[in-house]
């Protein structure tokens, strides 16, 4: 199994280890962290470059919830609980720290990414092309687009979940999901589609 | 429902998980799967960004039975894969402890003036609550059980020098060592399994969510909903030992050793993830986690790799017969026709199983502690 940063766990462990929680178990707050750290981490650095402030946030997250664990609400959802939580503490913190002129908008792995050739251990040269064409076409979405398929397709959450984190309607998210996948798809069609076609279909 | 875990525990957990998913997927049609549908797919995912022998076993099958489909699913697997290229990110190891150690040690010191004592009684109430309706649940099963059948209970004792390998009916795995005995249900019950042991055994646990797997030792009590880890509990010893190998396990001690199910004042309840291990003090009645250092060896059943290439079915069983000690029915002849490649590592014996049913189109049951495969066999 690659380092794989999206995990599957069961639910009902999940919500259990939750309910323990908030009971003010803290060997239920170190599972919880050691079973959320990682794609926590991994989330927040889309957000920023500065792994010790991602560090922090996550800490202090998880430090917050303790404090507070008798107000908070039993959830079936605890990762996009965690999430949301993240996601907002990154935007406070940012806010206090100056660190950006628009609060209005979280960038979201908006770096201009270059994929380096040698990381790309694939089939052929052919797929090697597709994946920089690809990872071209997500650097030039939308930070909203770019996180709606993150969540999505890279950590698995549902319409549900995605609506939580990214505080939008069930609507907009449905919109904003296809909107986005129909564009991926457009502009990958101009070259790739038809390339890819007349490989695969003979 | 994700997240982003590389830890032996949630490597374990996600297998158990695909292995679901990969049941579900069984009946899907796929021949009306848009790119973006295979995108949706959970179990599509899984298998382009972590691969298991299953998902391999049934996505190739998939491709296989819907070529029409190939090109759909080769741009569904170039999205997952230049994700994965462009979002992975991870945290060194030693950080992240760090981290955490740091977090648990500010948040105890917080509340450090009285521990653990609300969360026990809020536990302990919660419990009153779940045993009282447990406790309702089970009797009005029993009775109904009751009008059709009457309970059997099977015992089997180890009295030999050797290790002994007991399959029960849910195609779980319990290796009895010497000197022990364990009892349980012919039949299980419609929404637990439960067992009793005295001494230790190795336990692999098949999973199922809805039926949670109990095993009663002494005064302490293990749930689980599907891994393997080890029981130690001879009577004349002063503890009770559990050792995690995978997959997650709670475990709680009981007041009354007598009558378990109604007295419900535990002294709490530990979670164990993989190499982890409690001890149950049986005169302080406390339980104290640790990592195991194989005082109780987790680990018992060979697991090494297994990789298998156009290999008669019929030696893959002969195999699994030789490594779980346990007899499995077939017709030598005709799956010696079946060619198989496959790949086994950490599979528990059902997913192996099942896994090579699919492969061939057979079916499998589990009568009286033995396996029967049936088959038409495969037309070379």
């Amino acid at each position: 199994m690659r380092n794989s940063q999206h995990i599957l766990y069961p639910q009902e462990l999940d919500s259990a280890l939750w309910r323990q929680f908030k009971s003010g178990d803290p060997d239920a707050l170190g599972e919880l962290t050691q079973l959320h750290y990682r794609a926590l981490y991994n989330y927040g650095s889309k957000f920023t470059r500065d792994p010790e402030f991602i560090r922090d946030c996550i800490q202090e997250l998880f430090l917050d919830l303790w404090e507070k664990r008798d107000a908070i609400s039993d959830t079936d959802f605890v990762k996009s609980y965690l999430f949301k939580s993240l996601r907002h503490k990154i935007f406070k913190e940012n806010i206090r720290l100056k660190r950006f002129q628009q609060p209005e908008e979280l960038s979201f792995d908006s770096d201009e990414y270059t994929l380096s050739i040698e990381s790309i251990i694939i089939e052929n040269d052919h797929h090697q092309q597709q994946i920089i064409q690809l990872n071209q076409i997500i650097s030039n979405l939308t930070n909203r687009q770019r996180e709606i398929i993150y969540l999505r397709f890279y950590q698995g959450l549902d319409y549900e979940e995605i609506t939580e984190v990214m505080g939008l309607g069930r609507q907009s998210t449905a919109n904003l999901l296809y909107r986005t996948l129909k564009e991926i798809k457009e502009n990958w069609g101009i070259v790739g589609f038809i390339l890819l076609e007349a490989l695969f279909l003979r | 429902m994700n997240s982003a875990i590389a830890d032996i525990h949630t490597q374990r957990t996600l297998t158990d998980k695909l292995y679901r998913f990969y049941i579900l997927e069984y009946m899907s049609d796929f021949s009306q799967y848009t790119t973006e549908d295979f995108l949706e797919n959970d179990s599509f995912r899984c298998w382009v960004l972590s691969p298991t022998p299953e998902l391999d076993l049934f996505w190739n099958d998939v491709i296989a039975q819907n070529p029409e489909k190939a090109a759909s699913i080769k741009k569904a697997k170039l999205m997952l894969t230049t994700m994965e290229l462009r979002f992975k990110e991870t945290v060194p190891e030693e950080f992240m402890q760090q981290d955490i150690r740091n977090i648990v040690q500010r948040a105890t010191k917080v509340v450090s003036p009285i521990p653990a004592e609300p969360a026990v009684r809020s536990l302990s109430f919660n419990w009153l609550k779940i045993a009282a309706s447990v406790l309702l649940f089970v009797g009005a099963g029993w009775w109904f059980l009751q009008r059709d059948r009457t309970e059997k209970f099977v015992v089997r004792k180890n009295d030999t020098n050797a290790a002994m390998t007991i399959l029960l009916e849910d195609s779980s795995v319990v290796i009895l060592q010497k000197g022990s005995s364990l009892s349980y249900q012919a039949h299980f019950t419609a929404n637990k399994r439960e067992v009793k042991l005295q001494g230790e055994a190795f336990f692999e646990i098949s999973k199922n969510p809805d039926k949670p797997f109990l095993v009663y030792a002494n005064e302490t009590v293990t749930k689980v909903w599907g891994t393997s880890f080890t029981i130690r509990a001879f009577e004349n010893d002063n503890t009770v030992q559990v050792a995690v190998k995978t997959g997650k396990v709670s475990v709680y001690s009981l007041n009354n050793p007598e009558n378990p199910a109604i007295k419900k004042s535990e002294t709490g309840e530990v979670y164990l993830l993989p190499n982890q291990q409690v001890t149950f003090n049986r005169t302080e009645q406390k339980l104290s986690k640790t990592v195991s250092k194989n005082s109780v060896e987790a680990q018992q059943t060979a697991k090494t790799e297994l990789v298998y290439e156009d290999t008669p079915v019929s030696e893959i069983l002969q195999n699994l017969e030789e490594n779980y000690g346990i007899d499995i029915i077939f017709d030598q002849k005709l799956l010696s026709g079946c060619l198989l490649n496959t790949q086994f590592k950490e599979e528990y014996l059902n997913q192996k199983l099942l896994a090579i049913c699919k492969a061939i189109g057979a079916t499998y049951e589990i009568t009286n502690g033995k396996i029967t495969i049936t088959s038409k066999g495969c037309d070379a």
